[in-house]
């Protein structure tokens, strides 16, 4: 089906208001930076070219799933495991009217989300920086919606002991500096 | 460290905004054919307009030049278009080039006016023939 220019001016739309949680996402997934750019890459040429995106009827939901697919593919093309990429930062500052930006939070709470098994990891991305439902994400996993909640409380539980383990160890390093 | 509530938590972690990825390929692509569009656009009419600007400076000479050519080498046909009376026949003849090319445009002359009725054609003078002295 041809892409009219209004549906590729959909997906550039979807591609900048989406883009930074697909990217999180991918990059949790694929472990590795640009694995998980080319992947977002991938999905949107990919929907340019075949102008599909006009039949999912959730789209943001659809997309993660794209992503998710096209990194499946990615990894079986590859056959291996990718260790997870411990240089390249997944957050940023959110601008000038937001909280400061703490470099060294945001790389404790980067190694938190690490802490997490892959599937933990993955439901607490799709809900917390996908703005993905329960149900949602119940849909792109192939899971029941009563599993994806409740992987998603314990993964904030153990989120939330990482961050508490990294917090001490934080306020120690600064005391010990000063 | 926030609350231990979880929705506090979850508050905390979309404190944190994630990279925006790179812009996609075809969009940047897009941007500079955009570009390239606009300039060739800008190109285009300046080009247009240089041309325009050199034809409305030429043509006031060229519009005298044709006016003057034309009053010069007048066609027979044109001559014609009046009545043929003999003064016309006369004049005709004396900006002729040749005498074939005045009875050609006689006979390419179609919708020939009407002679005005206190006049006569040259026909009709030179069929009653000259008076001689």
């Amino acid at each position: 089906m041809p892409t009219t220019r209004a549906a590729v001016a959909e997906i550039e739309a979807l591609y900048r208001q989406h883009g930074p949680a697909l990217l999180l996402f991918a990059t949790a997934f694929a472990g590795d930076r640009s694995r998980a750019q080319d992947a977002v890459h991938h999905v949107f040429l990919k929907l340019i070219e075949d102008g599909t995106l006009q039949q999912a009827g959730n789209k943001k939901a659809y997309l993660f799933a794209c992503v998710r697919n096209a990194l499946l593919n990615d990894s079986r093309r590859l056959s291996r495991t990718v260790p997870l990429d411990s240089d390249a930062p997944w957050f940023e500052a959110a601008g000038a009217s937001q909280p400061p930006f703490d470099p060294a939070e945001a790389l404790a709470l980067r190694r938190a989300l690490l802490s997490l098994s892959s599937e933990q990891r993955e439901i607490v991305i799709l809900h917390a920086w996908g703005d993905l439902t329960f149900l949602e994400i119940s849909g792109l996993l192939a899971i029941s919606h009563n599993t994806a909640a409740s992987r998603y409380r314990y993964a904030l539980a153990r989120l939330r002991d990482s961050l508490s383990n990294i917090e001490p160890a934080k306020e120690d390093s600064r005391a010990g500096s000063e | 460290m926030p609350d231990r509530n979880d929705r506090e938590l979850e508050m905390y972690l979309r404190k944190f905004r994630p990279v925006a990825p790179q812009p996609l390929p075809i969009v940047a692509s897009a941007g500079r054919r955009r570009r390239f569009v606009v300039i060739g656009a800008w190109a285009s009419a300046l080009a247009a307009a240089a041309a325009l600007a050199i034809v409305m400076l030429h043509s006031p000479r060229d519009r005298v030049v044709s006016v003057s050519h034309s009053a010069s080498t007048a066609t027979p046909a044109r001559a014609i278009s009046q009545p043929l009376t003999l003064a016309a026949a006369t004049r005709l003849l004396a900006t002729s080039p040749s005498l074939e090319a005045v009875f050609d445009s006689f006979a390419s002359e179609t919708g020939k006016p009407a002679i005005p009725k206190n006049e006569r054609s040259a026909f009709q003078v030179l069929s009653q023939g000259v008076p001689r002295p």
